[in-house]
């Protein structure tokens, strides 16, 4: 099976071939298999533990892995004791994010709940001109209060938060124009 | 006779730790839970529990008619308060006497003289005890009272710290470094005070350079006995929340140690101090100066250090004085028996890669440190909720060992064994702590985590870099993991072909599937 994974922001198509609990695997240097570069190969034994616990021994050395699936192909995966953030995407999937491109400061910002919890204060009116770096909303979670600061000059243009409202994480807040 | 049950007014790990006592001295528990917490673990870990009412703090673990109804609808005799919420409320401590239930911790009247720290400034003033200067009241809410704590600040010279007159535990304190932050500092301050403890009040003081934060364990009797069970460091301190502490400290020598001790319990005795108790010392880190700064009138978040060095277990000793016993050991008994090395990482459900904006949530799966000489003090199981509501400390992690050196080493590779899914916790960015120079030296001040901000949040590499071992690792694991998905999927009756690794999509029709078949 061939995927596609992004790993230190660098795209690096990757193959797996499965003989068992033995699996070989070839690690391009880029995006796609280019004659010449030769991939990284190797040979490693896999056993699957409880839930999503990986037992991996390559050339000797044991490594203790879990992986922790996250959205659109995220995958944080624990190695021994640091956790990796890789994606592993399938040619659907890479068009998915290809498509989606880059974000800018150009246009709408919105700022949005970074966590669950709850709306102590607005700052701001609908309307309020406000400066980079300005505290728009305080947001408060586990006894800590976090202000959330609009990312460049512009102009309240919509207003979500409510004070005293509890926030799911991702909840739209503020929009600055 | 003595306690028969205890009702633990708390949650998370201390309620769990305070009900293992419990258990192991036969004295019968009862937990309290909010509405988040129906599912904690210290519920479970008790004998019988009351819902005391919703998530907010403020609304379940704060009220105190409510936790007093829940003694006396289950008969208990005592409550045990842990740290934080009514630990230290001269209030509810009175509350408990009139309803004729004992309060596990020191008399009313000791937490007025001390828990109050302007007011224990003023009692250890008097006592003869060096303080750092500042403000001994609380700033009144009047505009000419504000206006004369800023003249007064700009007496002391900024930066100044104001601290909530209530409180402990880094809530409700900022440091203002100059005159035209305070007036946006003491709002903070307040309402941060407001939510914590209840109480909005905060005094000033005057910030120290390069201070270290070395506390002094005392406990006392209602015999009017009282010891020190020697000293924490607790300087390993972000925004004033305290991390990492150990025993003994680096910087306190024995006859340091006997100084300091002896202004504590001479301190613990002038206000008829009973139980466990914490007094607070800010060190000059040069000149070995120590200043007093608070009493906590409670058991501290950190005691695990003290009791691995102490061989003790210092729940067990509040409960048998609340009962009347005397001290179990003299001061002499302490000298002889405190041996080796204790430090204690706290775990937070944190992501300091983002600013260590909270993490609550589920935790997937846990998996806890093992092996000699290593002790956990955990509220939560694979599958529990961290609430929103709450503090983020979800369990400390504390070890035991001849040296500071073999200590340091043991909770290194303890936090290498720790496993938190489900949520972002701090555990590498302590184990990145436990490998900065000045910490393995021993030479830290409270400034350390501020000025290691950059080693201890790692930059990402280039990215061109090669890839490490541990890189091709995760690499090859994660494709093995999606392979695995995408073939059971395949199984479970998904057609093959042009999509055919969607891990989701087949997840989703393998569900179907089964649930089908079982319809069927």
């Amino acid at each position: 099976m061939r995927y596609h994974a992004i790993i230190q922001g660098q795209e690096r198509l990757v193959e797996v071939v499965a003989h068992g609990s033995l699996f070989r695997i070839e690690i391009h240097p880029g995006a796609a298999a280019v004659v010449g570069k030769e991939p990284q190969r190797l040979e490693v034994d896999a056993v699957h533990l409880h839930g999503s616990a990986v037992s991996i021994l390559s050339n000797q050395h044991s490594y203790a892995c879990d992986i922790e699936p996250g959205l659109e192909g995220k995958v944080a995966v624990l190695v021994n004791d640091s956790v990796h953030e890789l994606e592993i995407l399938d040619e659907r999937k890479l068009r998915m994010r290809r498509a989606g491109g880059k974000f800018s400061l150009d246009g709408p910002q919105r700022i949005d709940a970074p966590m669950p919890g709850k709306v102590v204060r607005v700052m701001v009116k609908k309307g309020d001109t406000v400066t980079e770096g300005q505290g728009l909303v305080i947001v408060e979670a586990m006894k800590m209060e976090n202000e959330l600061k609009s990312p460049k000059a512009g102009v309240v243009s919509e207003l979500f938060a409510v004070e005293g409202a509890a926030v799911e994480n991702g909840a739209k807040l503020v929009v600055i124009a | 006779m003595g306690i028969q049950k205890v009702l633990i007014a708390n949650r998370g790990e201390i309620a769990v730790r305070v009900a293992r006592t419990c258990r192991e001295m036969g004295i019968a528990t009862v937990a309290i839970y909010s509405d988040a917490d129906r599912a904690a673990l210290h519920v479970r870990s008790c004998d019988e529990a009351v819902r005391v009412g919703p998530a907010p703090s403020r609304e379940s673990y704060l009220l105190m008619d409510a936790v007093l109804a829940a003694a006396k609808a289950t008969g208990a005799d005592a409550i045990h308060p842990g740290y934080g919420f009514l630990s230290e409320n001269a209030t509810f401590a009175r509350a408990c006497k009139k309803a004729g239930i004992t309060f596990i911790g020191p008399p009313p009247e000791a937490m007025d003289e001390m828990g109050e720290k302007t007011r224990a400034r003023r009692t250890m003033i008097a006592a003869g005890v060096p303080v750092v200067p500042g403000l001994k009241e609380p700033i009144a809410e009047t505009p000419e009272a504000i206006a004369e704590a800023k003249r007064l600040a700009l007496g002391f010279g900024y930066p100044i710290m104001l601290k909530a007159a209530a409180g402990g535990g880094g809530k409700g304190m900022r440091l203002v470094e100059k005159p035209e932050d305070f007036d946006a500092a003491l709002a903070t301050a307040q309402r941060e005070a407001l939510n914590a403890f209840g109480d909005n009040r905060v005094y000033l003081e005057k910030a120290v350079s390069r201070p270290r934060h070395v506390e002094i364990q005392v406990f006392g009797d209602t015999h009017g006995h009282a010891i020190y069970l020697g000293e924490r460091e607790c300087s390993v301190q972000r925004r004033h929340q305290k991390v990492i502490e150990e025993t003994p400290s680096a910087i306190v020598d024995e006859s340091m140690r006997a100084a300091m001790g002896a202004v504590a319990v001479k301190g613990a005795l002038a206000v008829g101090y009973v139980g466990a108790g914490t007094f607070e010392f800010l060190v000059d880190g040069n000149t070995r100066d120590f200043y007093f700064l608070e009493m906590n009138t409670r058991l501290q978040v950190e005691h695990p250090v003290t009791e691995l060095c102490c061989g003790v277990d210092l729940v067990r000793w509040q409960i048998e004085i609340a009962n009347g016993k005397p001290l179990p050991w003299t001061q002499a008994d302490v000298l002889r028996n405190v041996r080796g090395h204790a430090v204690e990482a706290r775990i937070y459900a944190e992501n300091p890669a983002k600013n260590f904006l909270p993490s609550p949530g589920v935790i997937q799966e846990l998996k806890l440190a093992d092996g000699p000489g290593v002790r956990n003090d955990c509220g939560f199981t694979s599958d529990s909720e961290v609430p929103r509501f709450y503090d983020p400390m979800i369990a400390k992690l504390a070890v035991w060992a001849e040296t500071r050196e073999l200590a340091i080493a043991k909770l290194s590779r303890a936090l290498s064994e720790t496993m938190v899914k489900g949520i972002t916790t701090n555990v590498s960015y302590l184990k990145g702590i436990l490998g900065l120079e000045e910490f393995r030296a021993g030479d830290y001040d409270t400034g350390l985590l501020s000025r290691a901000a950059d080693r201890l949040i790692p930059k990402p590499p280039p990215a061109d870099a090669a890839l490490t071992d541990e890189q091709v690792i995760a690499l090859a694991a994660a494709a093995i993991w999606q392979l695995e998905q995408d073939q059971r999927a395949v199984l479970a009756g998904g057609k093959s072909g042009q999509s055919g690794n969607d891990a989701e999509s087949r997840w989703a029709q393998a569900a179907r599937m089964q649930s089908l078949r079982r319809m069927s």
